[in-house]
């Protein structure tokens, strides 16, 4: 058990690794474009689709890790009306939800990659689907932080670090 | 009824019913559009494909630099340079830190766009040295999170390219002109609040800053504020784009927090990524899911639908506009920003400029009254984090940012039936 | 996907019980754009030729998405037509990219003699590899070019930066001209011509006119460098589902809407010239091709040698 957690954990932090560091290369593709643009008046032909590429993947990956850190919340104003173990059902509830959204990404992300495995993007002759399969990728890693929160496991790893205090 | 009719009930009820059980907003839109789109035996795919496809914009990526930005500035120690600088303005009047409180907000600007970074990293420097000051801190509450709503209207504002986005690319650039003069009225309007009030409580001037040390402020208030100065100045003169000019204010803002102020060591780095990665999260998936919602509303025609329904209350714009007011007002009650824009931007826009509204204007309307909502509650972001970092409860700081709202409200009616207060200046950049 | 519940799968020779369809068209140019009214002249004439049966609903100006999107929708089968520029075709079916190469039309009767003959048809029905199906080519004009220079000759392009779609063919054609090509996206361009940190740049007359780039670059140039068309494009999920009746109307219906395109799109583009005539553009024209056309040769030997089948069979197009 203990190394299934340990294996999970890994899984996890490479995920939000690989996030964090699309990031920053966002950042810096896009310095070197305007840099070369401005100053050498060329721009590499691949640079504005590698970007989109990466922000495609960027942001999947964000979305997924917000689940992981209750990030996407609800309003509570409505439901607080109600008894502790209605709100505890409906949290299930929610959670499941969660379950079948990384369900369908990881479904219909796979059937798109598939179709669009024969088209090309312009610049760098990629086949499109590079920028698809992350959708599976993130469906998988919702699916999973999902899961754990059905089984009332809290998945928040940065609980220190509250937005900007 | 026919299919469309039955479909847009399906639509708006599952929306309603899952937002009520507390369903993450994002979350709602994309189930409410997934049981649509299967009743309509349209593929399923779609959605996924407008949510990869929503986020599939070059324009959208200024949003996590702008964030990021923000956030090196507020942790490398910029922000507090900053209040310096304020302090050394407007410090001698009386309420002095108010004023300063004010200000500052203006200048921090925001630039993340996510107003509650704003209030917390302005508020919490300047709420403790007001109460220090003997500042009640229901007031120092009060004022720091109305001034905090200055920096999504104020460019440069990621919420201002949000709203370029939902729109269908409106210019970034003509949306910041167009931020400027109402960020000012905003500015006047909450100082002179600020004012009043100040003297009622019978607050004291700020101390000033020593002479010896006006040289310093100044230089490093001016350097820390250099970041909003590339963006801005690289939008504006057209050299850049606003993904060109956040990029550049990251790695310049990370130059000056790490290289020179080195106020946080190099590691707190991860924890600035970290932070952006859960703004943009949020961000994010509303930006993916409203694409989506977004695609269906316009399947089924539903904004012209509800132009249509406008039109048929009043053909007098002025009317419309008050009615939109209103209904934003209340939305912006339980909604936060992102999804007020994502969500209102397709539905409403076009009932405007079915009348000749310029969609510039509307978009500072539109923002104005999101920003609104963020001090208002029951879900008031800025609110909750302002009487955190102040320790008051919700209610002591509702009331006391009630002056400050009647301001904003003026406001809103000012930049609303002035036209010319919002289109002055991107019409100058027109010529 | 039809959008009625009630239609049901036509039953086989059942004549009073054909099957209903209420479709969907997406273009991204507003409504009065000629591409769009050559789209209602289509769902019109479907309407009339299958009595109210087969409905087409068109949503202009993009509202269904760029057209990047919409593709991937038709694909889909999530919306069921969608009128599209040829030139991003050419990532499904390479053999498009031969339409983007420079100067291989001669004049518009040259590019319609090829469009509307065998090898211009394969290139749409060969679409159907990617779950789509081309009905028919629509105008879209020429490309020229224009600066805020003097452009009166092939040899004024020398040294001008010019803006061109991000592509390796459009680069190279420029390099090819000794001119120096700028990619930047189409928003930026206006302030980049009165900034000076462009010449020029290329596009259709009408485009030209509705960018307001007129109003800096006073020159054109009309090299007619690319005549790349417009298609009006089908699911092929859509179509699977048709009765062979309906696939036949529908066919003949797209093929009988150019017409009405084609003079939408003459009269856009005589309303254009003479409004930049009067702004004070200066027209050039081309009268002789023959030295562009060397000067691009080596444009023409890099690219098309994978679409030879296809370059011979403009050449024998030939009027
Ligand atoms: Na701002
Ligand atoms: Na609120």
């Amino acid at each position: 058990m203990k190394f299934i957690i340990k294996i999970g954990k890994f899984i996890d932090s490479v995920f939000e690794k690989f996030a964090l560091v699309s990031l920053v290369g966002l950042v810096l593709i896009v310095t070197t474009q305007v840099m070369t643009r401005k100053l050498f008046n060329f721009v590499f032909f691949w640079s504005e689709e590698v970007t989109l590429l990466l922000l495609a993947w960027f942001a999947l990956m964000a979305i997924a890790i917000g689940f992981r850190e209750n990030i996407h919340l609800g309003i509570d104003s409505f439901t607080n009306l109600f008894s502790k173990i209605f709100n505890k059902v409906l949290d299930k509830i929610i959670s499941l939800s969660i379950f079948a959204f990384g369900l369908y990404l990881v479904v219909q992300g796979w059937d798109f990659t598939v179709l669009m495995f024969d088209s090309t993007l312009p610049a760098t002759k990629l086949p499109s689907s590079v920028t698809y399969i992350a959708m599976p990728i993130t469906g998988v890693m919702i699916c999973g932080y999902a899961v754990l929160q059905l089984f009332n496991i809290n998945t928040t790893r940065h609980k220190d670090i509250e937005e900007g205090m | 009824m026919d299919t469309n009719t039955i479909a847009i009930i399906i639509l708006i009820s599952s929306f309603i019913l899952l937002i009520l059980l507390r369903f993450p907003i994002a979350l709602t839109l994309i189930i409410s559009s997934l049981v649509t789109v299967i009743y309509l035996g349209v593929p399923w795919a779609v959605i996924g494909q407008q949510m990869t496809q929503g986020m599939n914009s070059f324009s959208l990526l200024a949003i996590p630099f702008f964030i990021l930005t923000g956030q090196i500035m507020s942790e490398g120690g910029l922000a507090h340079r900053i209040v310096n600088l304020a302090r050394l303005l407007v410090g001698r009047v009386r309420g002095g830190l108010a004023m300063v409180n004010s200000v500052a907000s203006l200048f921090f600007g925001n630039i993340s766009g996510s107003a509650v970074a704003d209030v917390s990293s302005v508020g919490s420097v300047m709420i403790p040295m007001m109460k220090k000051q003997g500042y009640e801190a229901d007031y120092s509450v009060g004022v720091t999170i109305a001034s905090a709503i200055q920096g999504v209207v104020v460019p440069p504002s990621h919420n201002l390219v949000l709203y370029s986005l939902a729109a269908g690319g409106v210019s970034i650039a003509s949306l910041f002109m167009a931020g400027i003069v109402p960020g000012v009225i905003m500015l006047i309007a909450l100082m002179t609040t600020a004012y009043i009030i100040a003297r009622k409580r019978g607050y004291q001037k700020a101390e000033p800053v020593p002479k010896a040390e006006i040289g310093s402020v100044l230089l490093h208030g001016i350097l820390s504020l250099s970041p909003a100065v590339i963006i801005l100045g690289g939008i504006l003169s057209g050299w850049f784009t606003a993904t060109e000019s956040g990029a550049l204010a990251c790695l310049y803002s990370f130059i000056l927090a790490f290289g020179i102020y080195r106020d946080a060591p190099l590691r707190s780095l991860g924890k600035i990524l970290i932070r952006t990665l859960r703004t943009v999260s949020m961000v994010f998936f509303l930006i993916a899911a409203s694409a989506a919602f977004g695609w269906i509303l316009a399947y089924l025609q539903v904004p012209a639908m509800v132009t249509d329904l406008f039109l048929s209350v009043s053909d007098n714009p002025l009317v419309i506009l008050l009615i939109i007011n209103i209904l934003l007002l209340l939305l912006g009650a339980p909604m936060d920003m992102a999804p007020m824009i994502l969500i209102m931007t397709p539905i409403l826009l076009p009932v405007v400029t079915s009348f000749g509204m310029d969609p510039v204007h509307f978009g500072i309307v539109l923002i104005l009254n999101a920003g609104i909502g963020l001090i208002t509650p029951p879900v008031g972001t800025v609110l909750f984090v302002g009487c955190a970092i102040g320790k008051v409860s919700i209610q002591q700081g509702t009331k006391a940012m009630l002056p400050f709202f009647y301001a904003l409200l003026i406001v809103l009616l000012i930049i609303t039936y002035i036209p010319e207060v919002v289109m002055w200046l991107p019409n100058m950049l027109a010529k | 996907a039809c959008g009625n519940k009630e239609s049901s799968e036509p039953t086989a020779g059942s004549e009073s019980e054909k099957a209903e369809y209420t479709f969907r068209l997406a273009d991204n140019q507003p409504a009065d754009y000629p591409t769009v009214i050559g789209d209602k002249k289509f769902a019109e004439l479907v309407n009339e030729r299958t009595d109210g049966r087969i409905k087409i609903e068109v949503f202009p100006s993009a509202q269904l998405g760029d057209e990047k999107s919409v593709l991937e929708q038709v694909q889909l089968g999530a919306i069921d037509f969608t009128r599209i520029n040829a030139s991003p075709l050419a990532e499904f079916n390479d053999q498009f990219s031969a339409l983007n190469l420079p100067y291989v039309f001669d004049s518009d009767e040259h590019l319609w003699n090829f469009l509307e003959g065998e090898a211009g048809k394969k290139l749409l029905t060969d679409l159907e590899q990617s779950k789509m199906r081309g009905l028919a080519y629509y105008d879209s004009g020429s490309r020229n070019f224009y600066s805020t220079k003097p452009l009166k000759s092939i040899e004024d392009l020398e040294g001008q930066k010019i803006r061109v779609q991000q592509s390796k063919i459009n680069i190279d054609l420029l390099d090819a001209l000794g001119a120096s090509a700028t990619p930047m996206p189409y928003g930026e361009v206006f302030s980049a011509l009165q900034t000076g940190i462009i010449d020029g740049a290329e596009n259709n007359l009408p485009s030209l006119d509705s960018s307001n780039h007129y109003e800096e670059a006073k020159s054109i140039i009309m090299d007619h460098h690319q005549r790349i068309p417009e298609v009006l494009l089908m699911s092929k999920a859509t179509w699977d589902k048709l009765s062979d009746e309906d696939k036949e109307i529908i066919q003949q219906a797209a093929t009988d809407s150019v017409v009405t395109q084609k003079e939408a799109w003459a009269k856009l583009e005589q309303e254009s010239e003479k409004k930049l005539k009067e702004a004070g553009v200066e027209f050039i024209e081309v009268e002789d091709i023959t030295p562009w056309k060397e000067a691009t040769k080596t444009v023409l030997d890099k690219y098309g040698k994978d679409y030879q089948e296809v370059l011979d069979a403009i050449d024998e197009a030939r009027p």
